[in-house]
């Protein structure tokens, strides 16, 4: 049997890990749900309706806290001393833990947490159709969804990274650190603008906006996905397109490599 | 040989725990691992089972290097640490979760165990006692048949008649393939199961003999005086419990809370007395 990947062998460590994952995430999730639920009977008592755009992103920011609370709530004993000697001393090998993290924090999570929140919903649009201007499933709800995903996906491989690097208040000290590191890069870029010089940089900003169609606000260009497909074809818009696109996979790649790393060398 | 070490050092920052340690353990063994506390019983335990990292060539287990963490090392070899985590869920889940994991899992002889210390099977971790919990982890152990099992004081926190089953179960379960070593300071508990005994302090192994070799050395007696030549005397009711050197050949049956005490006392007679080649 391979000692790097072993399909049979992956294939029960998901099924033991999606068997305990009920009794590790399952109340979370269904509090999740409740709390959807108890949010849109309340915006909708208070006369406001709910457009399936509106609840879609509400969806979204629901998805996000689970999947950020998903590998403190799943792995979170991996690297305890006591606690997460059963994990490391499973016969297992580390690529196989580390994709089985994957599978259950960025698939199966994800899964059951959507499915929830979406029977949640229909099952509101069910009682109070009226109250809810649509059903919530439609193919500009869906593109949302599909765009926001893959950044949830991004975001999450950031906490697991976090989760198996710091031994206690693992969420709070990634967010404590992804701050730093937040601050860290203003401060580069502040020394790199001064090096260069100021004046350099509002001429080649200048050169880049000259560029742009006229009827397109800026500075909205890197926020808005919406206007980066329409505008794709401008080469400015391609270049910072392919930048982010390629900082998000080294960064989740990172992430995963470092995931990797920490579950074969902690020390117990 | 099963296990080899050979010149480990390790250390946690500046706290040496190590320094060139050399030790071969074989097959067909219940080591008893003693030594007063903080001299690193566990560390070794951990460095074996690859919970901590030793230098490659320094520990070999069963042909591996245990800090490479490698699924197939890992199928033959199980560390139970004294204060095991309490799992999520029922006994019987636990075992059937984690078991499926083991080539030599036996549910039948795990059910059998929890069946001789009076353990529900599908009762939740968290609903049992501490001890309860502990006999849980020890069939757990026990039934996962690895060729190599580390226990970490299996025996503390048990009732004195679950420390007899304990005694039995081990007992029937080692054979000629089998290595176990236990790390304890309830050396009363385990008497008649352990052997070899191996005694470490800071300096590294003090002691590392059969109950036989130790038997034909030293004796131990109980006296009304202390003898002048005695290694190691305590005060008991009934007079003295003494070490002595067996210069006459007496056959007498190992002590092992004196003869630990004795061990630290003279560790240089010990020494010179139980060199292995």
């Amino acid at each position: 049997m391979s000692n790097i990947f072993n399909i049979k062998r992956f294939c029960t460590l998901v099924r033991k890990e999606c068997r305990e994952l009920p009794g590790k995430c399952g109340l979370s999730i269904l509090s999740m749900v409740g709390g959807y639920m108890i949010f849109i009977i309340l915006t909708m008592l208070s006369g406001v309706s709910v457009s399936p755009s509106k609840r879609m992103a509400m969806i979204v920011v629901w998805t996000a806290v689970t999947v950020i609370f998903a590998p403190s709530k799943l792995h979170g004993n991996v690297n305890h001393s006591r606690k997460g000697l059963n994990y490391v001393l499973l016969p297992v090998s580390t690529m196989e833990k580390t994709l089985s993290m994957f599978v259950l924090n960025s698939i199966c999570t994800t899964i059951l947490i959507l499915t929830g929140l979406f029977l949640a919903d229909t099952l509101l649009y069910l009682i109070v159709p009226s109250r809810m201007t649509g059903f919530l499933i439609n193919v500009e709800t869906l593109n949302q969804l599909g765009r926001q995903l893959f950044d949830l996906f991004f975001i999450q491989s950031i906490f697991i990274l976090g989760n198996v690097l710091f031994k206690r208040q693992k969420i709070a000290m990634t967010f404590i650190s992804l701050i730093g590191i937040f601050f860290l890069l203003i401060l580069v870029f502040i020394v790199v603008f001064r090096i260069i010089g100021f004046e350099a940089l509002e001429h080649f900003t200048e050169n880049i906006l000259a560029d742009l169609p006229r009827e397109i606000d800026n500075w909205q260009v890197l926020s808005n996905r919406a206007f980066v497909n329409t505008y794709s074809h401008i080469p400015f818009v391609r270049n910072i397109l392919i930048i982010s696109y390629s900082i998000h996979g080294a960064v989740t790649a990172a992430c995963w490599i470092g995931t990797y790393r920490l579950i074969k060398t902690t020390k117990y | 040989m099963m296990i080899q070490i050979r010149d480990l050092s390790f250390s946690y920052s500046k706290n040496k725990v190590f320094t060139g340690l050399n030790m071969s353990l074989e097959e067909g063994n219940v080591y008893g691992l003693l030594g007063q506390n903080g001299v690193g019983k566990t560390t070794l335990l951990k460095l074996m089972s690859g919970l901590l990292r030793s230098e490659k060539d320094t520990c070999d287990v069963n042909g591996f290097h245990p800090y490479k963490r490698q699924p197939a090392f890992f199928q033959d070899i199980f560390f139970l640490p004294e204060e095991p985590a309490c799992p999520l869920g029922s006994v019987a889940h636990f075992a059937d979760n984690n078991g499926s994991f083991y080539p030599g899992f036996n549910k039948e002889q795990f059910l059998a165990c929890l069946d001789r210390f009076e353990i529900k099977p599908k009762k939740r971790f968290k609903d049992l006692s501490a001890g309860q919990q502990k006999k849980a982890h020890i069939s757990y152990a026990l039934s996962l048949n690895t060729r190599i099992l580390l226990l970490d004081e299996p025996s503390n926190g048990m009732d004195i008649p679950s420390k007899s089953i304990f005694r039995s179960i081990v007992a029937g379960l080692i054979n000629e393939e089998r290595l176990m070593i236990i790390s304890t300071h309830q050396v009363r508990d385990l008497e008649n199961l352990i052997d070899p005994i191996i005694i470490l302090d800071q300096s590294g192994v003090l002691l590392y003999a059969s109950i036989e070799e130790i038997a034909a050395r030293v004796c131990f007696l109980t006296a009304h005086d202390k003898y002048p030549e005695a290694l190691y005397a305590e005060e008991t009711p009934l007079g003295y419990s003494l070490v002595k050197a067996n210069t006459e050949g007496i056959d007498t049956k190992v002590n092992l809370e004196t003869l630990f005490n004795a061990v630290l006392m003279h560790k240089e007679w010990f020494r010179d007395h139980f060199k292995r080649g």
